[in-house]
């Protein structure tokens, strides 16, 4: 089956996260032209569901790919501030 | 105010100053700007001074009793000094201790001995800091009771129930034990209807019965989790019987009385009874038959 | 609604509900399309809306003011870190009284002669474990069967209480058994050095004899858990069990056995793949039944807590202290950064150290991947090695494919020994990983309950935890 999305909508990031988590029960090849996007996907039998569950899934990549690109900083600096007083190891320490 | 301390009271106060830095709608003694540390300050000394040296604990309050800075250090220096086996609980709103070195600083004069009280009016900072009466208090208070936290001191969170935050009595809870897991133990308090309270009743008053569900599953909740809580100035009368150990005697000897129907209640010596200054009475007071 | 800006968090939908789980752990549930009003400022809810901003969910500030107090939280999360390795098990040999279908171990005869832990190898071993800087050390004793060599573990302990006159740690001890042979003079040493006794049961007689490859297994391991309460003391002594193919049919008589013999806690454990449990060919089908085991066990031991009886799920437990508290969690196989190496030393009786328990049963298979150096090396070496840098490369789920963007991340941990045993490689894929499945099966299977059933379980989940 193939199924068609629109690149101006869904990112590359939305759509491999998909692809991911299907990738060891289904074969799926992706194709660019311009802004469209076409999976082609073998071994889906119910074709139908199978639509229904992917763009549920990748609607909700979409979300998170929102919170993710509005919550990259302040995360960063969440993190700094709880673990940034390494003061036991140097980088000398752990060398390359 | 008393003149003299005595041994077993839970009204040892030592009154700092009238000032606060909060304005809370509820507050039963509101805040007068005058500069009254010196005139506090002499008077409690000599209350130390002439205190008995088996007195339990003192009460360390105002106002905001941090406001007076180095005074309310000296003055817990010498408490240590001339009562050495009293314990110091200061009620502040805590939100000195935001910066850590205040909160350092009072483990160092205090010792083992000093315990402090700060109220949380909700768990959201724009309800607490619109109960307070001050922007920004949320904050302050949050991080000064993590600095009380880190330096060991032990600390009892107390919660005023109105109108403006009974509906969130169970968020708190969980707040407290998510947020504020090292606090030693937590006291739901009814309102005493002076002061402000009165003042700004229409905004704030409800009277228990109306929260009472709410404040039971809170405790339940924190009870589960092994954190002490107590119940203070709710008539026995008002709360479900597997509740009634929470309660304590908190009202103050000097101010509190009961009505005439609480001589015919079997519980009357272990409950808390009601406020005297308070203008109105809780609604739905009834005394258990003696036989109970 | 007043302006706020987005905190870090991620939701999944379980049970007719959006749940939300921040970068805490903390979780709130909520009812479906709450997620994007959120991200939409289309919230409506004012309850909802202070509940988002007081657990870390949203900012009314676009640098948060309590930033202090969230960054503090968090470092309390991952506060086992800070100790550094504290469990420290001792493999002294591959000897053993018993011939279980599953072992783990690989084990060998009882009589035989090689493959014991020496007296210099312990010492050695008992130094480096010094070496780690936690204020509390375990040495945990495992084996084969560890109880058939008495004067190796006397001598590890006593070396270690000396070594302790100046280090001054927390030492505790672990004795992992079967407990066929416990002898007089083992107990006394567990009796004096507070020896807490693991062993293994599990369930009633047929599935446990069936299990172990002896009739009289079941009969001889309650002897010695007996033996062992009434010379130790009820609470020094512990079961766990491994549940086999035949076990999973039994779940209700299983829990049973263990409130029968007056345990309160059982750990229901899935087989591992290593050792001679690797012959289970089809690990799809077992996962699937192990799940549905567990969900049934659970179901049975919610009901026995509401009876009056306090009996309680280890592998729940330790999910519900990361749901539930803000505390940390020091159990090896669900953390992040991983329990290898930055929790737990094996110390082997072939003079080398690995990475984990599971390290070492590879290296019986040939596979030498996790072999961190020798008891003699350096522990700079052993534990900044070249080995340890790569593992630390892929060892937090915060930054695997799969795991990074996984709605219950926070409630998960990371295995690369794991995954490079399973799926060759340490990195792993997390659409065939067992272990993925059967962990996310779990946990939404808790959260579900927590929703559906909140009033009747949360008071007997809070009780496990206190």
């Amino acid at each position: 089956m193939t199924l068609q999305i629109d690149r101006n909508i869904y990112s590359d990031n939305c759509i491999s996260k998909v692809v991911y988590w299907l990738s060891n029960q289904y074969a799926i090849s992706r194709y660019l032209e311009g802004k469209k996007e076409l999976l082609v996907i073998e071994g889906a039998c119910d074709e139908e569901s199978f639509r229904k569950s992917f763009f549920e899934k990748l609607n909700d990549y979409k979300l998170r790919e929102i919170i993710d690109a509005e919550t990259k900083d302040i995360r960063t600096i969440l993190y700094a501030k709880a673990f940034g007083d390494f003061d036991d190891i140097t980088e000398e320490e752990i060398t390359e | 105010m008393k003149e003299k301390f005595e041994i077993d009271s839970n009204s040892n106060v030592l009154f700092v100053t009238d000032q606060c830095n909060n304005h809370c709608v509820m507050c039963c003694q509101p805040p007068k700007m005058k500069n009254d540390f010196d005139y506090h300050f002499k008077k409690n000394v000599s209350l130390i001074k002439s205190a008995p040296k088996a007195t339990k604990v003192v009460c360390v309050t105002g106002g905001e009793p941090t406001l007076a800075g180095d005074r309310l250090f000296k003055l817990i220096k010498i408490v240590r000094e001339n009562l050495p086996e009293t314990d110091i609980q200061i009620l502040s709103n805590g939100r000195i201790f935001a910066n850590h070195e205040t909160a350092h600083l009072l483990k160092e004069v205090g010792g083992d001995r000093v315990f402090v009280g700060v109220p949380l009016h909700s768990d959201y900072a724009g309800d607490h800091d619109r109960i307070a009466g001050c922007k920004g208090a949320y904050k302050e208070t949050m991080l000064g009771l993590y600095n009380l936290g880190d330096e060991g001191i032990p600390v009892e969170l107390r919660i005023v129930i109105n109108k403006m935050n009974y509906r969130r009595l169970f968020q708190m809870a969980e707040f407290i034990f998510k947020n504020l897991y090292f606090v030693d133990w937590t006291a739901w308090m009814a309102m005493e209807d002076t002061g402000y309270a009165t003042k700004n009743a229409k905004h704030i008053w409800i009277e228990p019965l109306e929260y009472i569900p709410q404040l039971c599953k809170a405790i339940s909740y924190l009870d589960e989790w092994n954190i002490p809580s107590s119940i203070f100035n709710i008539p026995l009368c008002l709360l479900p019987q597997e509740y009634h150990h929470f309660a304590v005697q908190s009202i103050s000897d000097w101010k509190t009385k009961y009505l005439d129907i609480c001589d015919n209640c079997a519980l009357k010596e272990q409950c808390s009874g009601l406020f005297a200054t308070s203008k109105s009475i809780f609604k739905g007071l009834k005394p258990y038959p003696k036989s109970f | 609604m007043k302006r706020y800006a987005l905190l870090p968090f991620n939701f999944t939908r379980i049970s007719g509900k959006e749940v939300l789980i921040n970068e805490l752990g903390d979780m709130l549930i909520t009812p479906i399309g709450s997620v994007q009003k959120i991200v939409d400022h289309s919230l409506d809810n004012e309850e909802l809306y202070k509940s988002l901003v007081a657990n870390f969910f949203i900012s009314e500030e676009l640098l948060p003011s309590l930033l202090d107090v969230y960054a503090s939280r968090l470092r309390l999360k991952k506060s086992f870190l800070d100790d550094r390795t504290a469990l420290h098990i001792f493999v002294l040999t591959l000897r053993c009284n018993q011939n279980c279908v599953y072992c783990q171990a690989s084990s060998r005869e009882e009589n035989s002669i090689h493959c014991s832990m020496t007296p210099e190898m312990m010492e050695t071993s008992v130094k480096l474990m010094f070496r780690s800087p936690s204020p509390s050390l375990t040495m945990e004793f495992q084996g084969g069967e560890p109880s058939l060599e008495p004067k190796i573990i006397k001598y590890g302990i006593e070396l270690a209480e000396e070594i302790n006159q100046q280090e001054c740690r927390k030492l505790s001890y672990v004795l992992c058994s079967n407990c066929r042979s416990l002898s007089d003079e083992l107990l006394q040493i567990c009796k004096q050095y507070h020896v807490l006794i693991s062993t293994s049961l599990d369930g009633p007689s047929c599935i446990h004899n069936k299990n172990r490859g002896r009739e009289d297994s079941y009969e001889k391991t309650m002897a010695g858990i007996q033996k062992a309460r009434e010379v130790l003391g009820h609470e020094y002594v512990s079961a766990l069990m491994t549940t086999s193919e035949l076990a999973l049919d039994y779940p209700k008589e299983i829990v049973d056995e263990y409130v029968n013999d007056g345990f309160t806690d059982i750990f229901l454990r899935a087989l591992n793949p290593y050792g001679l449990a690797s012959d289970n060919e089809d690990w799809d089908k077992y996962n699937e039944r192990f799940i549905t085991f567990y969900k049934e066990a659970l179901e049975y031991i919610i009901e026995k807590n509401k009876q009056g009886i306090f009996f309680r799920e280890d592998y729940a437990t330790i999910i519900l202290r990361k749901m539930l508290t803000p505390y940390t969690t020091g159990f090896v196989d669900l953390q992040s950064p991983a329990g290898t190496v930055n929790s737990v030393l094996i110390y082997n009786y072939d003079g080398y150290v690995y990475a984990s328990d599971e390290s070492r049963m590879l290296a019986e298979n040939g596979d030498f991947t996790f072999r961190l150096g020798k008891i003699s090396d350096k522990y700079e070496d052993i534990v900044y090695g070249e080995k340890v840098r790569n593992m630390g490369k892929i060892w937090a789920n915060e930054a695997l494919a799969g795991c990074s963007d996984c709605p219950i991340r926070a409630y998960c941990g990371a295995d690369p020994v794991r995954n490079h045993s399973t799926q060759g490689d340490m990195y792993g894929f997390r659409p065939s990983s067992f272990v993925c499945k059967k962990n996310k099966a779990i946990i939404e299977y808790i959260i579900s309950l927590m929703i559906e059933r909140e009033d009747e379980v949360m008071p007997i989940f809070r009780s496990w935890l206190r």
